[in-house]
């Protein structure tokens, strides 16, 4: 099951699937190669736990599961997420996903002190409208694996999207790196991403108030890609 | 322009700060004709509030004139003169479409920050704290208004600034409260808190059909507002035993609802209310509760208790055993003002109440470290601060 989840011809990963032993499995992954770094990386960023974990010799596995419901279809979110294009609108730390051909893409999230992290990844399990699981491939940067599931929530509450993750802290100078710029918590940058990803689908725009005035005199920023991705044409 | 701005504890100031500017699609600024200090303001004020920052713009009682409209604000143009709720809400989600506007999901940036503290978040609200949003409020002379299509209510030319501008805030909350209560006729409803919110409790209470509104306070002036505008009976806690003299009231029965309109900082000469001082200068508990536990005691088997007041923490010594064995309902949060704003123009309208009752200090912006003041430290002089922008500065 967790070979397969991580396998190239696995088919059914994805969810839970990806939960136990990655560390293992992936060792013994045909594109790992023994000096691979196991960077963990969730959709985009997601951290290792802390920053001893990431130097301890023996990295630790890490497993992120969130949901949020979103008033939304199952198809119309599938149909967003699947264009990778739009992650970035959402996704704090991501900077651009370029689209390689139809399974394949090339990531690129924002690192500290203007470094950036690159990995390729694939999508190696997908069912319309319901499920999108992908994992980095070889030469990645970032080694992970991750899905994303839509299921109709009742009573026309839209949908449930449930995100999974897992990834293995690093060892080393680059994991502490990685877990600098991610921070402590992982599972909240997701949520957080959720969060963003649902006001931009429900409310059509993401509440902010970078920017705003204040008695603390001009607060002088330049706005975030995912607030310059706000769309333009609000639904009423 | 010039902004009301907090701080510190016990420190407002008015200070000049950048206009603000649309930032999202559906964003508003409105040029500010008149705003108001609210006794949740006060909260804020005296430091009970987490997560206040120097700096921090107040207000959520305001109205004026769109200026400015984002690109997707499509409902509104600019010279429209509207009221708007201060509690921010997108209009689309799940809570905003059941009326719960009050629990908008999307409206609250910091929503983090209130899930760690009260397991989910409510929505934004203007001038209210950061775990609140942190948005800038409407003390000022200029604002911006997000989800401007969906929150402000546009205002008839014939009616006046201070007849409309309480539909912000302290009218639908007062009107919330007493709804909550689910009045049925006969019913006496108890009113703990005679400051602007009780007023419009108990203008409501009669509005939607209760036989009797006890009202209970210890301010003079405000017993008086609440006898001689409200009709209601009143009760000065200082000189009677409340719980008894309710019972003698209502024939041994209590009151049917209890509302309190006190909140978080509640005053009272009783042993709890000592206790509690105590434990908040403490820091072991964060609320005063004695209101509301008087009205817990007081309220008849099977009755309601609703909460308009504002509570931001924990509560000590909370008798849950009177509420279980009476069976009591609770009725509480922040007021879904979205829903109540076009209701409740109409009853302006129709002449069935003029809000500007409660007002009794008109005031101009820049004057606003001298409104905080009097209404925290003279609550029998002062029940309502307005503070209009034009230079108009009639002190009463």
């Amino acid at each position: 099951m967790n070979e397969r989840a991580l396998t190239p011809d696995g088919s059914d990963g994805g969810g839970e699937q990806e939960k136990d032993g990655l560390l293992s499995k992936a060792a013994r992954h045909p594109f790992v190669t023994g000096g691979a770094i196991m960077v963990g990386a969730g959709l985009a960023y997601a951290a290792v736990k802390t920053i001893e974990s990431a130097t301890d010799s023996v990295a630790r596995e890490v497993h992120i599961e969130t949901s949020i419901t979103i008033d939304k279809s199952p198809g119309e979110l599938y149909t967003f997420w699947r264009d990778f294009k739009n992650l970035p609108l959402f996704m704090k730390n991501l900077e651009a996903v370029t689209l390689l051909n139809d399974r394949k893409s090339r990531w690129t999230a924002k690192g500290p002190a203007n470094t950036k992290i690159e990995w390729d990844a694939e999508i190696y399990n997908e069912i319309a409208n319901e499920l999108i699981a992908w994992r980095s491939l070889e030469d990645a940067d970032v080694v992970n694996a991750g899905s994303v599931r839509f299921e109709r929530a009742p009573a026309e509450r839209g949908t449930y999207v449930r995100v999974t993750m897992n990834y293995n802290p690093p060892a080393g100078k680059i994991g502490a790196t990685i877990a600098q710029l991610f921070g402590a918590e992982p599972s909240q940058l997701i949520k957080e991403d959720l969060r963003r990803l649902k006001q931009m689908m429900e409310a059509r725009e993401i509440a902010t108030i970078a920017g705003q005035t204040s008695g603390r005199a001009q607060i002088e920023r330049t706005a975030t890609p995912t607030e310059a991705a706000n769309i333009s044409d609000a639904e009423s | 322009m010039k902004a009301v701005c907090w701080e510190g504890k016990k420190n407002v100031q008015v200070l000049n700060v950048p206009d603000p500017s649309i930032i999202n699609p559906r964003d508003a600024i409105l040029k500010i004709t008149t705003t108001a200090i609210c006794g949740s303001d006060l909260h804020l004020y005296d430091g009970y509030i987490p997560t206040m920052e120097k700096g921090d713009i107040l207000g959520h009682e305001f109205m004026g004139e769109v200026v400015e409209l984002g690109g997707a604000v499509k409902n509104l143009k600019k010279g429209d003169r509207v009221v708007v709720p201060f509690t921010i809400a997108c209009g689309n989600c799940f809570f905003c479409k059941r009326d719960l506007w009050s629990a908008c999901d999307n409206s609250n940036p910091s929503a983090a920050t209130a899930e760690m503290l009260y397991g989910f978040s409510g929505s934004g609200l203007f001038g209210y704290s950061h775990m609140m949003g942190g948005y800038a409020g409407g003390q000022a002379e200029y604002v911006r208004v997000p989800f401007a299509d969906v929150g402000p209510v546009q205002i008839p030319e014939e009616l006046s600034d201070e007849q409309v501008l309480f539909l912000s805030d302290i009218f639908p909350t007062g009107y919330m409260a007493a709804e909550n209560c689910n009045i049925q006729p006969g019913d006496t409803i108890a009113v703990w808190g005679c400051g602007p919110v009780g007023q419009f409790a108990i203008k409501s209470a009669y509005l939607l059909g209760a036989e009797r509104v006890i009202a209970i306070d210890h301010v003079p002036a405000r017993l008086r507002m609440a006898a001689e505008e409200g009709k209601a009976e009143t009760l000065n806690f200082d000189d009677e035993h409340v719980y008894q003299k309710l019972n003698e009231m209502t024939g041994g029965m209590g009151p049917d609802a209890c509302i309190d309109c006190v909140g978080l900082e509640a005053h009272g000469t009783t042993i709890d209310a000592l206790y509690d001082r105590a434990k908040t200068a403490l820091f072991l508990a964060t609320d005063r509760t004695h209101a509301l536990r008087q009205a817990i005691r007081a309220c008849r088997k099977g009755g309601t208790v609703s909460v308009p007041g504002v509570y931001g923490g924990f509560l000590d010594k909370f008798p849950f055993g009177a509420a279980f064995s009476k069976g009591l309902t609770f009725k509480m949060g922040q007021t879904n003002v979205h829903k109540y704003l076009r209701p409740l123009l109409k009853l302006i309208e129709n002449e069935k109440i003029d809000p500007s009752f409660v007002i009794t200090h008109r005031l101009n912006l820049a004057q606003a470290a001298n409104g905080y003041a009097t209404f925290r430290n003279n609550p029998d002089e002062c029940i309502k601060v307005v503070m209009t922008t034009n230079g108009s500065n009639t002190v009463h």
